[in-house]
C-alpha cells in the first residue's frame, strides 16, 4: 500500500513537471485551453470523490460549479475584486451553500440522497435562468468575463494564454496536494473512511457522522466553487445550461472509470478522458456523449476498479503468466 | 377554470403516480435508483408516434381506437422485453452496489436519449389523439381525451396493484422487495423476479409515455423531466411503498395543475424542491414508507 | 444503584416482538451473561440500550439518569461501549488505524478537528499521546507485531482480540461483547477468557452475549437467559443449568451445555 502511494506521488510530481513543460512544445491556443481544462477537471473529479468518502454522490456537484462561476464573474465585473480574492470567496460561497444543503441531506439513506441531489441541480439551474435576470441574465448568463489581466504584478497575455495557464496549474496543483493531504494525513481522512467501511461501527466508538460527513461535503464544495471561477475567467461566458446535472454526470465518468478507490484514479481518469476528448471526440460532435457512456458502462462491466488500476492488474496478470510458464519449463510442459 | 384544474390534477396525479410506480418497483425488487426511467417514458411516446401514427393510422388506415389498444399491448410487452434483457445483461452485475447500478442506467439514459435523437431527429413532433373531442363532467368542459388518458392511468395502476397483491409472480416480487435472501430460500428465483421487476418497472413508464404523448407534444429529451418528478413523487411517498407512491403522485399532480396555471413550470418546480426538503426534515422516511 | 437498567424494555418490527417487556439490572463489577436460543432478542437489546434502536415502551437508566433513545455516540460518551457480531473492526484500515479511529474520543478531548488543521508543537503533543494509548491497547490485547497489518487479512481469532481492543479504546464502564467468542478455537477461547477476566479485574463491568455455554458457565456470576425476547430466567449458572424451562427451550436446537 505505501508503495503504490508513494508511485503515485512520483506520478503526480512527474506529470506536474510535464504540465509545466507543456506550452513549450504545444504552443496552439488550443492547446493551452485544453492543458488548462486537464488541470480544472483533476481537480474536479478529486474533490467529487472526496465528497463520495462520505459515502454520497453530489449529482449538483455541476451546480455548485456553477455558482463558483457565477460568483466570481460578478465579483469581477461587477465588485472589481481582483481575481485571487474572486476565487477565494467563490470557494466559500459554495460551502455555504453546500452546508445549507447538506444538513437536511446528508443524514439520509443513498438513494434518496441522489435524488434530493438531483432536484438540487435542478433547482440552481432555473434559478440561474429564470431569477435575479438582471444579475444572472437568465438564458444567456454572463459574456464578456474578462481574462485575467495581471496578477500580482505579473501581467498575462491573453494571446498566447501561458500566464492563466500557470495561475491555473498552481492553484490546482495546490488544490490537488491539499485534498491528499485531508484523506491521508488527517484525523479527518481516516474518520470518512471509517464511517464508510462501518458506520454503526463508527457511532459505536463515539463519532457522530452527521458532524464529518458535513465537512467532507462542504471541502469538496469549496473546491467545485474555487474550480467554477477559474473556469469563468478561462472560458469567458457562462451560461445555466452550462452546469447542470449532465455535468456531474461528466465529472463523475472521470472518477468512476479513472477509479473511485483510489486518489490518484479520479485525477488520471479526468487527465486521460479529457485529452482524448478535446483531440479525437470532438470529431464525433453528437455522438461524444455516447462514446462517453459506452465507455462508462465497458468499464464499470469489466474494469470496475477504474483505469488507474489497470497498470497494477495488467503487471498481475504477466506475472501470473511469467509464473505459470516457469511453473511448466520446471515440470515440463503437459 | 377550478374543475378544469381539479380535472388536469387528477390525470398528471394518475399519470405521474404510474411512472413513479415503474421507479419504485424498480427500486425495491433490485435496489437501483434507475436513471434511465425517463428514456423509457420517452421511448413509449415514441412507439405511439412510430407504430400507432404512422404505421397503424397513416400507412395501414386501421381504425384509431382499435389499433391504439394493440399499440399499448406492443408496448408493454416489447418495452417489457427490453427492460427484461437490459436487467439481465447489464443490471444483474450491480444487484448490491447503488452506485455502480446508478451509473450503469446514468450510461444507458445517455444512450437511448441520444439514440432516439438520432433516429427520431432533436425536435418537437406531435402525435394525435385516439379520442378526439371535448366532453362535459360535472359543468365544466374537458377533453375527452385527457379523460381517457386518466381512466387509463388509474386503470394501470390497479392492474399492478392486482398483480402484486394477488398473483403468484406479484407475491414472488414483494416477497423478493422484503428480504431477498429468505425469498431465495423459499425457492423463488430472483433473478427472474429482478429481471421481470425492471421489465415490468420500464414498461409502466413506456405505457404512461404512450398514454400522455398524445395531448403533449414529444421530443427525445422529455425523459428528464418526469425523472425528476418520479423522484420528487418517491420522496414525499416513501421509497418502500407502493401506496405512498400513488398518493403522493396525486399530491404531485394537483400541485403541478395548480402551480403551473398560478406561478408558472420554474416555481412550481423549485416549490416542489422546497416540498421534498420540508419532507426530508420532517419525515424522512415519507408519508407511508416504513421508519428504520 | 445499579449501573445499567432496564425497565418495560420493549421492541417490536411490524407485530413481531423482538423484545417484550424486559428488565435487568447490573451492578458495577458484575459479570452477566445474556444467553437464549437464535431470535431470543439478544442483539436487539444491546442495540436498544447503546441507542441503535429506538424501543416501543420501557426505558434504560445509566448511573441512575435515563438514556433511553440517545444516540449511540452520547452513550458511548457516558461509558458504555459494545461490539456487533458483524463488522466489528474497519476491514480497509490497519491494526494502529483501526485504534486511532476507535480512540476518537480521547483525540476529541485533546484537539477537536477543526484545531488539528493546524499542526502545532502543541498538536503533535497531543498526537503522541494518542498514539500512546493505541500502543497500549494493542500490547494489552497482543496485538503489537500486527500493527502494520490491514485488518480483513488478520486471521479470525486475532480479528477478534482487534474488535476487544476496540471497544476498550473508549474507555468505557461496562462493555457490551456480542459473541466475541464466535468463530475461535478452544485455545483461542482460553485466551480470551483470561483477556476478559483481566479486563474485569480492572474494573470493568462486563455483559457477554454468548452461544458458547462454556464461557458463560464458567465467566459470568450470573446468567439471564431470553426466549422470543421474554427474560424465562435469571440466576447463576448452575441455577440456570437445572433450570426446565431454559433446558426446554434449547432442546431441538442441538445445543449442549458445558
Amino acid at each position: 500500500m505505501q508503495n503504490k502511494i508513494e508511485k503515485g506521488f512520483w506520478g503526480f510530481l512527474t506529470s506536474i513537471f510535464l504540465m509545466v513543460l507543456a506550452p513549450a512544445f504545444v504552443n496552439t491556443g488550443y492547446s493551452t485551453l485544453v492543458l488548462s481544462w486537464v488541470c480544472l477537471n483533476c481537480v474536479m473529479a478529486a474533490s467529487m470523490r472526496f465528497v463520495m468518502l462520505t459515502g454520497h454522490v453530489n449529482f449538483a456537484y455541476g451546480g455548485f460549479v456553477g455558482i463558483g462561476a457565477y460568483t466570481s464573474a460578478l465579483l469581477v465585473m461587477r465588485a472589481g475584486l481582483p481575481l485571487c480574492f474572486a476565487v477565494l470567496i467563490a470557494g466559500i460561497v459554495c460551502a455555504i451553500v453546500a452546508l445549507g444543503f447538506g444538513l437536511p441531506t446528508l443524514k439520509l439513506k443513498g438513494a434518496y440522497f441522489f435524488m434530493a441531489s438531483f432536484g438540487f441541480a435542478e433547482v440552481i439551474r432555473i434559478i440561474f435562468h429564470y431569477f435575479f435576470i438582471d444579475l444572472f441574465g437568465g438564458v444567456d448568463g454572463i459574456t464578456g468575463i474578462p481574462y485575467p489581466g495581471s496578477v500580482l504584478g505579473i501581467s498575462f497575455d491573453p494571446k498566447r494564454g501561458w500566464g492563466y495557464y500557470y495561475l491555473i496549474l498552481l492553484i490546482c496543483s495546490l488544490s490537488l496536494w491539499v485534498l491528499y493531504q485531508l484523506e491521508h494525513n488527517t484525523r479527518l481522512g481516516k474518520i470518512l473512511m471509517s464511517i464508510q467501511q462501518s458506520e454503526s461501527l463508527a457511532e459505536s466508538v463515539g463519532i457522530t457522522p452527521m458532524t464529518y460527513k458535513v465537512m467532507g461535503f462542504i471541502i469538496g464544495s469549496f473546491f467545485a466553487g474555487v474550480t467554477g471561477s477559474l473556469y469563468s475567467h478561462l472560458i469567458g461566458v457562462i451560461a445555466p445550461e452550462d452546469f447542470t446535472f449532465m455535468f456531474s454526470v461528466y465529472i463523475l465518468m472521470y472518477v468512476v472509470i479513472g477509479g473511485k478507490g483510489n486518489f490518484f484514479g479520479p485525477p488520471v481518469g479526468a487527465a486521460f478522458l479529457t485529452f482524448i476528448s478535446s483531440f479525437w471526440l470532438k470529431a464525433l460532435g453528437f455522438w461524444e456523449s455516447v462514446a462517453f457512456a459506452v465507455v462508462m458502462l465497458i468499464t464499470i462491466l469489466f474494469l470496475p476498479e477504474g483505469l488507474a488500476m489497470l497498470p497494477a492488474r495488467i503487471s498481475s496478470l504477466l506475472h501470473g503468466i511469467r509464473k505459470t510458464i516457469i511453473e511448466d519449463g520446471e515440470n515440463g510442459t503437459t | 377554470m377550478t374543475s378544469q384544474l381539479i380535472f388536469n390534477g387528477l390525470m398528471l396525479g394518475a399519470v405521474f403516480s404510474l411512472v413513479a410506480l415503474g421507479l419504485v418497483l424498480i427500486f425495491s425488487v433490485m435496489n437501483v435508483v434507475n436513471f434511465a426511467h425517463g428514456e423509457f417514458y420517452t421511448m413509449g411516446g415514441f412507439m405511439a408516434f412510430f407504430i400507432f401514427q404512422n404505421l397503424f393510422v397513416k400507412t395501414l388506415g386501421w381504425p384509431h381506437l382499435f389499433s391504439y389498444f394493440i399499440v399499448l399491448l406492443m408496448t408493454m410487452v416489447l418495452i417489457g422485453t427490453v427492460g427484461f434483457v437490459i436487467e439481465k445483461a447489464i443490471m444483474s452485475s450491480f444487484r448490491d452496489d447503488l452506485l455502480m447500478g446508478m451509473m450503469a442506467t446514468i450510461a444507458l439514459s445517455i444512450i437511448f436519449s441520444m439514440g432516439m435523437a438520432s433516429i427520431f431527429g432533436a425536435g418537437t413532433v406531435q402525435v394525435f389523439h385516439p379520442v378526439p373531442g371535448v366532453m362535459s363532467v360535472l359543468g365544466a368542459r374537458v377533453s375527452r381525451g385527457r379523460m381517457f388518458i386518466m381512466i387509463m392511468a388509474v386503470f394501470m395502476c390497479g392492474v399492478l396493484t392486482l398483480f402484486i397483491h394477488k398473483s403468484r409472480l406479484g407475491k414472488a416480487m414483494r416477497a423478493c422487495m422484503l428480504n431477498p435472501e429468505v425469498a431465495q430460500l423459499q425457492g423463488i428465483n430472483y433473478n427472474f423476479i429482478s429481471a421481470l421487476g425492471f421489465g415490468i418497472g420500464c414498461a409502466l413508464a413506456a405505457v404512461a409515455g404512450l398514454l400522455v404523448v398524445p395531448s403533449c407534444s414529444l421530443n427525445p429529451f422529455v425523459g428528464g423531466g418526469y425523472l425528476m418528478k418520479s423522484f420528487i413523487i418517491v420522496i414525499i411517498g416513501g421509497l418502500g411503498s407502493l401506496p405512498g407512491t400513488i398518493v403522493a403522485g396525486f399530491i404531485l399532480g394537483f400541485f403541478e395543475s395548480f402551480g403551473s396555471f398560478y406561478f408558472g413550470q420554474p416555481v412550481v418546480i423549485l416549490l416542489s424542491f422546497v416540498l421534498i426538503i420540508v419532507m426530508l426534515i420532517v419525515r424522512p422516511q415519507g408519508l407511508m414508507g416504513r421508519a428504520e | 444503584m445499579a449501573l445499567l437498567e432496564a425497565k418495560e424494555l420493549t421492541k417490536s418490527f411490524g407485530g413481531l416482538w423482538a423484545v417484550n417487556k424486559l428488565n435487568f439490572k447490573i451492578d458495577e463489577g458484575d459479570i452477566v451473561g445474556l444467553i437464549g436460543p437464535n431470535g431470543a432478542g439478544k442483539t436487539t437489546v444491546f442495540n436498544l440500550v447503546t441507542g441503535f434502536i429506538r424501543p416501543n415502551r420501557g426505558r434504560v437508566f445509566f448511573r441512575g439518569l435515563e438514556i433511553t433513545g440517545l444516540r449511540p455516540s452520547k452513550i458511548v460518551a457516558k461509558g458504555i461501549a459494545r461490539t456487533f457480531q458483524l463488522s466489528t473492526f474497519f476491514s480497509e484500515m490497519t491494526v494502529l488505524e483501526n485504534l486511532l479511529v476507535a480512540l476518537h474520543l480521547q483525540a476529541n478531548q485533546l484537539a477537536p478537528i477543526p484545531y488539528q488543521f493546524i499542526k502545532t508543537q502543541y498538536i503533535r503533543q497531543k498526537e503522541k499521546e494518542i498514539y500512546r494509548s493505541a500502543s497500549d491497547l494493542m500490547d494489552f490485547v497482543g496485538l503489537i507485531f500486527y500493527e502494520n497489518e490491514k485488518a480483513k487479512n488478520l486471521p479470525h481469532g486475532l480479528q477478534r482480540l482487534l474488535s476487544i481492543a476496540i471497544v476498550l479504546a473508549s474507555n468505557p464502564h461496562i462493555l457490551l461483547l456480542d459473541e466475541v467468542t464466535s468463530g475461535m478455537n478452544a485455545e483461542e477461547v482460553n485466551s480470551t477468557l483470561g483477556l476478559l477476566r483481566e479486563i474485569h479485574r480492572r474494573g470493568k463491568t462486563l455483559l457477554l452475549i454468548e452461544h458458547n455455554m462454556r464461557v458463560a458457565m464458567s465467566l459470568c456470576d450470573r446468567v439471564i437467559v431470553l426466549n422470543y425476547g421474554k427474560k424465562i430466567a435469571e440466576g447463576t449458572p448452575e441455577e440456570i443449568s437445572n433450570n426446565e424451562q431454559v433446558i426446554s427451550a434449547y432442546l431441538g436446537t442441538g445445543k449442549e451445555f458445558a
